[in-house]
């Protein structure tokens, strides 16, 4: 059994601020830079202890704050394989129809969520995304990926907000609630250690609705949405394969949601991995 | 059993000079550091006397500064921990559901002679009252859970804001840790004994809930607030309802309750914000 986990910072436990990655480089940001990704990593051993004791042979995690290196990867379970960096060759490295399940470890809710701690969508200032009609933060961005690849998102780690969000959006997927916004930058927490705790115990929990929570689907085409608080379109001068409904809105239509993140992130639709060619160049050599 | 208990950084042991939130060099970093871990130690040692006295549901709030001192690593885990900044109310969660509040690393009142790092709110601040009744912080926040019906029962922090609370809400339990011998100096327990005492303290928190009485005020509730500096204006300022302006020093806001006139105080904080009775999980 694959897991696939992706994480993010603002939804673990213990913090209510954003990433200091901007502020300069400074020996009071190194020190809370430095405690977060500890903390990440701890949260992220919490589930994959949970996953391997509930079955799982393989944890894939996904390093998906910021910069792509957010995690302290000394403190890595041995057991995790990484994909971390920037510059990716596509959305969800490694996320495909070999991985079992996936999970978001860190999850914030999306933008715009009453209460919600640090509660956004990709970059501030995104009113919404939608597919199809169904709004959606990160996580169920990533959901709906997973689905097109019949994968099911089955846990959701974060604030209280963001397990409401995914629970909804994916009856029957197990959530682990470690904090509770009341603002964009306030919540009510648990300390990392029990955090951990409640973690890997919903991870076990979850590997057991495998099977039982259905993959997100999409009909095909799938149209994209995203609305910005800021004019960041010009309807005069349209970029390939978009509609530009107003300044504010512009919309992705293509026959899956693969092809519109393609087309949203630049990526190139016949990249495959490596260790996906491998077995081919295998057989034909 | 519930339990609220503030927190700040003011009447920790061993701390005597403000915390300095603007210089981010190496020095005074690890300074912050070594402050965030005196707070959550003596955190620590109040959940666990708190949890020994039988409360089984400790609520503290991350109450200094930027509203995330307390260093979570070391933080007792059978404890949530309310913090963060741009919050819908001063003491979230401070509500009729609880059965006691207390404070750790408290401080006393604005111009308390000999208090150390004595203030109220902030520097601007010189003498804060309700219907007569002269509070700081810790005295507005008996008065808060005094509004709900909540005693206070527990204070750990400088002797002198243990004198100032235990006058406002006699039968608490307070737990002296320094001795402020002047705004920057202080005679003080090292953090290891003042841990102890706390503990010792907190043990005794549960039996002053039936002697302590809420602190209440009575209706319709008159706010005075005194400035260092000029700050008011006779001319404009007093064209707010229940708001009046008695010199550039001196205002006093009028409410029907105590609620009434902390929203006039605080515009950005939202009354109707009740949050639920929340607590972490595995949810199915």
């Amino acid at each position: 059994m694959k897991v696939y986990m992706v994480t993010d910072l603002e939804g673990v436990a213990g913090i209510t601020q954003w990433d200091p990655r901007h502020e300069g480089d400074t020996p009071a940001t190194a020190a809370v830079r430095q405690r977060f990704g500890r903390w990440l990593a701890e949260e992220v051993n919490a589930a994959a202890r949970g996953f391997f004791a509930g079955g799982a042979t393989e944890v894939i995690v996904n390093d998906g704050h910021g910069a792509g290196q957010t995690m302290d990867v000394e403190l890595l379970d041995p057991r995790i394989t990484l994909f971390h960096g920037t510059q990716r060759p596509d959305y969800c490295t490694g996320l495909d129809e070999t991985c079992d399940a996936i999970a978001s470890v860190g999850t914030h809710a999306m933008g715009g969520t009453p209460h919600g701690n640090l509660a956004h969508t990709m970059g501030r200032g995104v009113r919404y995304y939608s597919f199809n009609g169904i709004h959606v933060g990160e996580t169920g961005l990533q959901a709906f990926l997973a689905g097109y690849y019949g994968v099911p998102y089955v846990f959701c780690a974060g604030d209280e907000w963001a397990v409401r969000e995914m629970q909804e959006l994916c009856p029957g997927c197990v959530g682990a609630a470690v904090k509770m916004g009341t603002s964009q930058l306030s919540a009510l927490t648990c300390t990392p250690a029990r955090a951990r705790e409640i973690i890997e115990q919903g991870a076990e929990q979850a590997m057991s609705v495998i099977g039982q929570v259905e993959p997100l689907d999409l009909d095909s085409p799938v149209v994209f949405r995203e609305e910005h608080d800021e004019q960041r379109f010009d309807e005069e001068s349209v970029p390939p394969d978009r509609r530009v409904i107003n300044s504010h809105t512009l919309e992705i239509e293509a026959e899956t949601i693969l092809d519109v993140l393609n087309i949203k992130y630049g990526h190139d639709p016949d990249w495959k991995p490596a260790w996906r060619q491998q077995p081919q160049a295998d057989t034909e050599g | 059993m519930r339990i609220y208990i503030m927190t700040d950084l003011e009447g920790v042991a061993g701390v005597c000079q403000w915390e300095n939130r603007d210089d981010d060099g190496p020095w005074n970093t690890q300074r912050r550091t070594r402050l965030s871990r005196l707070l959550a130690r003596e955190v620590n040692a109040a959940v666990d006397g708190l949890a020994e006295a039988g409360f089984d549901d400790i609520i503290v709030n991350d109450g200094h500064g930027a509203g995330s001192t307390i260093d979570y690593e070391i933080a007792d885990p059978r404890a949530l921990y309310y913090h963060g900044l741009d919050r819908p109310f001063w003491l979230p969660f401070l509500d009729e559901t609880c059965d006691a509040t207390g404070a750790v690393g408290a401080h006393s009142k604005a111009r308390t002679p000999d208090g150390t790092l004595s203030h109220t709110m902030s520097s601007a601040i010189r003498r804060w009252s309700f219907n007569d009744i002269e509070v700081g912080e810790t005295g507005l926040q008996a008065l808060i859970a005094g509004y709900y019906g909540v005693p206070f029962v527990f204070a750990a922090g400088d002797v002198w804001l243990c004198r100032e609370i235990e006058e406002l809400c006699p039968g608490c339990v307070t737990v002296p840790v320094k001795y402020g011998t002047g705004r920057h100096s202080a005679l003080t327990l090292v953090p290891e004994r003042a841990c102890e005492v706390i503990r010792e303290g907190a043990q005794r928190a549960a039996e002053a809930i039936g002697r302590v009485e809420p602190l209440t005020l009575e209706s319709p509730v008159l706010f005075r607030d005194e400035r260092v500096e000029p700050t008011w204006d006779e001319e404009t300022d007093a064209e707010e309802e229940g708001v009046r302006i008695i010199n550039a020093h001196v205002r006093e806001v009028e409410g029907d309750d105590l609620m009434d006139v902390l929203m006039k105080m605080y515009p950005q904080y939202d009354r109707d914000f009740k949050p639920e009775q929340w607590r972490p999980g595995v949810r199915t």
